[in-house]
């Protein structure tokens, strides 16, 4: 069994009382004892052993051994050292990284450009909505979207719908390529021909 | 008397100011100032015969021309665009780039990635400008840019999505695939294949073997019977139109379902099937000449003399 607290025991067994038996006690169990002639028989062949020193010491050794506390001054040079070995790597795989890349060691040059907040504003306005309750119509009228020339259409208009979203996320906020906002207004113009069409169907 | 005049020019005054104020705001009304913060590269190396080069970009603009020397050089601009100049230089690392040879081809690379995984929020742009011997094939896929490719006379090789496709004076095997981007090209010449998806088809000054693919659009050719060898268009949703000078040098097979074939009132056309459903024309020249073949649903064909 582990002994947990060991050094409480030991100081325990230190600070107990000492008491000592007269010899008139002793020489009385002596004397019961030899009285006894088939007990004085079998005491007398009992083996004796003598434990050798080492074992002593090392029960010793045992009840003397310092008890292990977590020492917080190890951990916290380990954790440091740890910290700088990830920095280091950090590092390194920073420099290895920019080796690879060539883009990594030129020079960004800054410029100004004047852009007209019309054609910006072509990317802010949504209208998103007639589609989604085209679409949403189209659900509840499953018998008449799933005729071919219907169901046509819907796929169409979600084809146009996700080619939409693509060229939206590619021109962003500040997208000024007037070639994709053309396109994008094309596709709406044909997405609003598509959804007409389908309303006659649904309506 | 004069205090009515004091009054009268502080208010002309006021009106004056209120205008003058008004006219400012408009002057700064209608433009945003973006920073621009870009990086340039050029790469060369010698050309050896049997070299391709395969740029593939993502929001790119290529240009491709060549010249006489015997090298190939590229030039490249990344751009990145946003009102916030720390923004803007920060967005431009994630456009990643990168630059192999296997074997005799040689790759460019440009894409769009974050580290974080996030949306950049600037705008990002490669501009390559790619100059090599005119031999050299030229394999390119690009998306949301254009594409300008000139003089070209081995191989080229188009992949494209949301791009304008400009091609100038291209001979040999010509093969573009193309959805929402027009194809434009003058002095097509060879065996061309293109496939056009939401994309208009117009090509002028043409020669060789054509096959093109068309849906939801409009494919537009200028032809000239002294050079079209064949020309095959196949396609769904879309209108075709041939404009040639002598419209009776060629043989025709033209297929029309759900549309109208329209041709010229001195070419007898024999019309194998005339109904609502599907219209067959055909024609054939008194002289064996280059054949058209177009097979078009939803659509109509209309052959004129321009």
């Amino acid at each position: 069994m582990k002994e947990v607290n060991k050094d409480k025991l030991i100081e325990g067994l230190q600070n107990l009382s000492s008491y000592k038996a007269p010899d008139s006690v002793w020489d009385g169990i002596s004397n019961k004892l030899n009285q006894d002639p088939v007990l004085a028989e079998a005491l007398s062949k009992l083996p004796t052993y003598t434990a050798p020193d080492s074992v002593w010491d090392a029960i010793e050794g045992e009840l003397h051994k310092p008890v292990k506390r977590i020492n917080l001054n190890f951990i916290s040079r380990m954790a440091a050292a740890l910290l700088f070995l990830i920095v280091a790597l950090a590092a390194i795989q920073n420099v290895l990284k920019s080796s690879n890349d060539p883009l990594a060691k030129l020079d960004v040059q800054i410029q100004e450009e004047k852009v007209d907040e019309q054609l910006l504003a072509q990317l802010q306005h949504d209208d998103n909505l007639e589609f989604e309750q085209v679409l949403k119509l189209c659900d509840n009228m499953e018998f008449i979207c799933t005729r071919p020339r219907v169901s046509k259409l819907k796929a169409d208009l979600l084809e146009l719908n996700n080619a939409k979203q693509q060229l939206k996320q590619a021109l962003g906020e500040y997208g000024t390529e007037v070639y994709l906002i053309n396109q994008l207004k094309a596709i709406e113009f044909e997405q609003t021909r598509l959804i007409k069409q389908l309303t006659q169907f649904l309506t | 008397m004069k205090n009515l005049i004091e009054k009268f020019i502080v208010y002309q005054f006021g009106i004056f100011l209120a205008i003058m104020i008004s006219g400012l705001f408009n002057l700064a009304y209608g433009q945003t100032t973006l920073k621009v913060a870009s990086k340039s590269l050029t790469e060369q190396f010698a050309y050896l015969p049997g070299m391709e080069v395969n740029v593939e970009g993502q929001k790119a603009e290529i240009v491709i021309e060549t010249w006489d020397e015997n090298r190939v050089e590229i030039l490249i601009d990344f751009i990145s665009k946003h009102p916030s100049e720390m923004v803007a230089r920060k967005d431009l690392d994630a456009i990643r780039y990168s630059f192999k040879t296997i074997g005799n081809k040689v790759y460019f690379r440009n894409f769009i990635k974050k580290d974080d995984g996030s949306e950049p929020q600037a705008q990002l742009k490669a501009i390559y400008t790619i100059r090599l011997p005119n031999a050299c094939p030229v394999y390119v896929k690009n998306q949301f840019g254009s594409t300008h490719a000139t003089a070209l006379t081995k191989a080229f090789t188009l992949n494209s999505e949301f791009s304008e496709i400009v091609l100038d004076n291209l001979k040999g095997d010509i093969d573009i695939r193309s959805k929402y981007g027009d194809i434009v090209g003058n002095g097509i010449h060879g065996q061309v294949q293109m496939n056009a998806r939401r994309a208009d088809i117009t090509l002028t000054d043409i020669s060789g073997d054509f096959n093109i693919y068309t849906a939801f659009g409009i494919v537009k050719l200028f032809t000239d019977h002294r050079l079209l060898n064949s020309l095959n268009i196949d396609g769904e949703q879309s209108d075709v139109y041939i404009f040639d000078p002598l419209p009776s040098a060629y043989g025709y097979e033209l297929t029309a379902h759900y549309g109208s074939i329209t041709t010229p009132r001195d070419l007898k056309f024999n019309y194998l099937e005339n109904n609502q459903t599907i219209k067959k024309a055909v024609f054939l020249p008194t002289k064996e000449m280059a054949s058209i073949s177009i097979n078009i649903t939803f659509g109509d064909i209309v052959i004129r003399n321009p």
